[in-house]
């Protein structure tokens, strides 16, 4: 009878060591479990981004102090090349010497300090390209598949100088799905 | 013999039911569909897919992953970044996203470098710790991508949205 018993508790053993991975998988767990098995779920938009502007650069040359020189509100041109309509923000980076050592600081124009301007073909240059810090803002808030916007930066350039070095930013178009 | 016998059972069972509570959580990941809807994407021109990605019933805890698809459009090796990036404005209804959340996103590949007309699945996870304080039943953060070999100043970026709703 002892023996028996053995062999008893023996498959027991066996059969819950088999059964509990494969309870577990048909959700047969205890309640514990149970409250870890809640599916997160994830869905993706079909298409694709793409976004391209032309040209891709634009040198003002000589800069003189509170002269604003413009690329004309039609200087620049970004098209929707993807297959979902977009929004498109603009940014740009801090102020940063390309000869002698000295940085223009980025922000509304004074002392050695200037900002962007930025307006769409038929607008103004009413609106200020934000810097790094800034959060972007629309250039256009909706771009339709195979669309383009024209556009354009003016320099709001700085009241005086105290050095004469040259300076550059770089400007990020970002594409981003509307909705 | 008999007692220690079914102590050592009840202790069996009980580790055993301790293993299956902390089977590994696997979301529910539809079968692939970044089909483009308008034919194949361009093979000249710089794209990423999906735009948009939508994660539901998140939870402190839990972990989503998608893989996201960026193409080299140009003629040229390209080296990309693929980095989490906090949105410029969130979708209506959508907090942004929560402190520590740049911790939560891991990028398989943050840096690949395409060959011209390449195409490469990188995969995101979004990986929150259970430990994690999520106040906004709904918040949003982005994937940007952009090319760093870019050699204009007037330079362009691409962002997929990542949009997740709260259990």
């Amino acid at each position: 009878m002892k023996k028996s018993f053995k062999w008893l508790l023996g498959i027991a053993l066996v059969l819950t060591l088999i059964l509990s991975p494969v309870a577990g998988l048909l959700g047969f767990a205890g309640l514990a479990s149970a409250e870890t098995t809640q599916n997160v779920t994830i869905n993706a938009t079909p298409g694709w981004l793409s976004i391209s502007n032309t040209p891709d650069t634009f040198d003002f040359g000589t800069v003189y102090a509170t002269t604003d020189e413009d690329t004309t509100l039609t200087g620049f041109n970004v098209t929707n090349g993807g297959s979902v309509n977009c929004s498109v923000t603009i940014q740009c980076d801090n102020w940063t010497h390309t000869s002698g050592s000295n940085d223009w600081i980025y922000g509304a124009a004074a002392e050695n300090t200037s900002r962007l301007m930025f307006g769409v073909e038929g607008g103004s240059f009413g609106v200020a390209v934000p810097d790094a810090d800034g959060p972007a803002v629309n250039l256009t808030a909706e771009l339709n598949i195979t669309d383009s916007q024209l556009w354009g930066i003016e320099i709001d350039a700085p009241s005086s100088f105290t050095h004469g070095d040259s300076q550059q930013t770089n400007l990020t178009l970002t594409g981003v799905i509307l909705g | 013999m008999k007692g220690k016998l079914i102590g050592l059972l009840l202790i069996g069972v009980l580790l055993l039911a301790g293993c299956s509570q902390v089977t590994p959580i696997t979301p529910y990941i539809p079968p692939a569909d970044n089909a483009p809807v308008n034919g194949q994407p361009p093979v000249d021109r710089t794209w990423i897919s999906p735009a948009k990605v939508q994660v539901g019933n998140f939870y402190p805890g839990a972990r989503a992953e998608w893989e996201l698809s960026v193409h080299n459009g140009n003629d040229a090796t390209a080296e990309f970044a693929v980095v989490y990036r906090e949105p410029s404005y969130t979708a209506g209804g959508y907090a942004g996203p929560p402190a520590g959340a740049k911790e939560w996103v891991i990028v398989a590949d943050s840096s690949p470098v395409l060959m011209p007309y390449e195409t490469r699945d990188i995969l995101i996870a979004l990986d929150v710790p259970v430990t994690a304080v999520i106040t906004a039943d709904k918040w949003e953060f982005w994937i940007s991508v952009k090319d760093i070999t870019q050699g204009g100043s007037i330079q362009t970026e691409l962002c997929s949205r990542w949009l997740v709703v709260m259990q």
